[in-house]
């Protein structure tokens, strides 16, 4: 299907280009994401936090001019969570290096308390070794939160649960922020491993920025 | 190929845990599809099945158990503008139809792990309704990102 799409704008374009002899060619449409495309494309946002080593991460700048997928999240998380991370993953291994080299994952654990360093990063390295993971004190995390214009995550005291235990409301949207440094589009839970190897390279090729 | 295996191998599964359970005359409920993801990081599982009710009336799913979890709870997933939030499920009505436990929707969660769950192994979960009675299935241990023997949801 992808293909006959693809064959039927090819040929438009021939079409379109064979009734405009004399006149400059026209600029093609870009191609489509598969993720909803932003209306008002979201800046970066300024925080830092904590890497699993304890050394500051200042997301702006140690991101800069990556395509930076950055997602809010927590170990103790079912399915959203480690589904999401698996399917990137698994989409990091099939894509060129050429690609993945240019590509940063960032998980900011909001559940600090329960997330330490070593459950982040027997949890993380299952997906990829590369995928970054920060963590910080529960209000630098809610502030990150709130700069990355996602609704902040909450342990819910309203459900009861067996003592010791709690659970976490939390947004289910990987955001995307293309090398420009602007995000165009925020993945939401449901996107396919077959979208993310769409979406990567394309965003990387519509949004190139001005290099690092 | 594995993957293939996986989905090959669950109906069997499926069948093997059902045909001993044939021999009650009724029986209404029909548990397929099941599958439980390995942990990413060991302290506990999610767990899935589609559950059939072929009667004209609801029953109610009372308890799950596992010979591999101390204990195993029921959650739902309820999306509340962009966020998603988790409730304790005590008792689930099944209603006649297809009732389906699914990646961020229901889940099963499987605490205090007796061992480790890696892909390929499989589990024994046993669902206890009020009418039914107790169903117990086997079901494949898959890994995040493997697509589930359902072929439906994520990925």
């Amino acid at each position: 299907m992808p293909h006959a799409t693809r064959l039927l704008s090819a040929l438009m374009s021939v079409t379109i280009l064979a009734g405009c002899q004399g006149s400059p060619p026209p600029s093609q449409a870009p191609e489509a994401l598969r993720g909803p495309e932003l209306a008002t494309p979201l800046p970066k946002p300024d925080f830092t936090l904590l890497t699993l080593d304890g050394a500051p991460f200042d997301f702006r700048q140690e991101t800069n001019g990556d395509l930076t997928l950055l997602f809010f999240g927590y170990t103790h998380c079912p399915d959203v969570c480690p589904v999401h991370m698996a399917n990137l993953g698994r989409v990091m291994k099939q894509l060129p290096n050429l690609v993945t080299e240019r590509i940063k994952v960032v998980f900011v654990t909001t559940d600090p308390e329960r997330d330490t360093p070593e459950r982040l990063r027997e949890w993380l390295a299952g997906f990829d070794p590369r995928f970054i993971a920060l963590t910080g004190s529960p209000e630098s995390i809610r502030l990150a939160q709130v700069a990355a214009r996602v609704q902040p995550a909450f342990r819910d005291t309203t459900v009861t649960t067996p003592p010791g235990e709690y659970l976490i409301g939390h947004a289910a949207q990987v955001i995307a922020y293309a090398p420009d440094n602007l995000a165009h589009s925020m993945y939401p839970w449901g996107i396919r491993q077959e979208d993310w190897a769409h979406d990567l390279p394309l965003l990387l090729e519509r949004w190139p920025g001005t290099g690092r | 190929m594995i993957r293939r295996l996986v989905r090959f191998a669950a109906p069997i599964f499926l069948f093997a845990a059902c045909a001993g359970e044939d021999v009650t005359p009724n029986v209404v409920l029909r548990l397929t599809g099941g599958f439980v993801y390995a942990p990413a990081a060991g302290s506990e599982a999610a767990g899935y099945v589609t559950i059939d009710n072929r009667s004209p009336l609801d029953d109610t799913l009372l308890v799950i158990r596992s010979p591999r979890a101390g204990m195993v709870h029921l959650h739902r997933q309820v999306p509340e503008g962009g966020m998603v939030r988790m409730v304790p499920v005590e008792r689930l009505s099944i209603p006649p139809g297809t009732t389906r436990l699914e990646p961020g929707g229901l889940h099963l969660m499987l605490m205090a792990l007796t061992g480790t769950l890696s892909p390929g192994d499989s589990v024994d979960l046993t669902f206890e309704f009020a009418s039914d009675g107790e169903r117990t299935v086997r079901v494949p241990v898959i890994a995040y990102g493997d697509v589930p023997p359902t072929e439906e949801g994520i990925p």
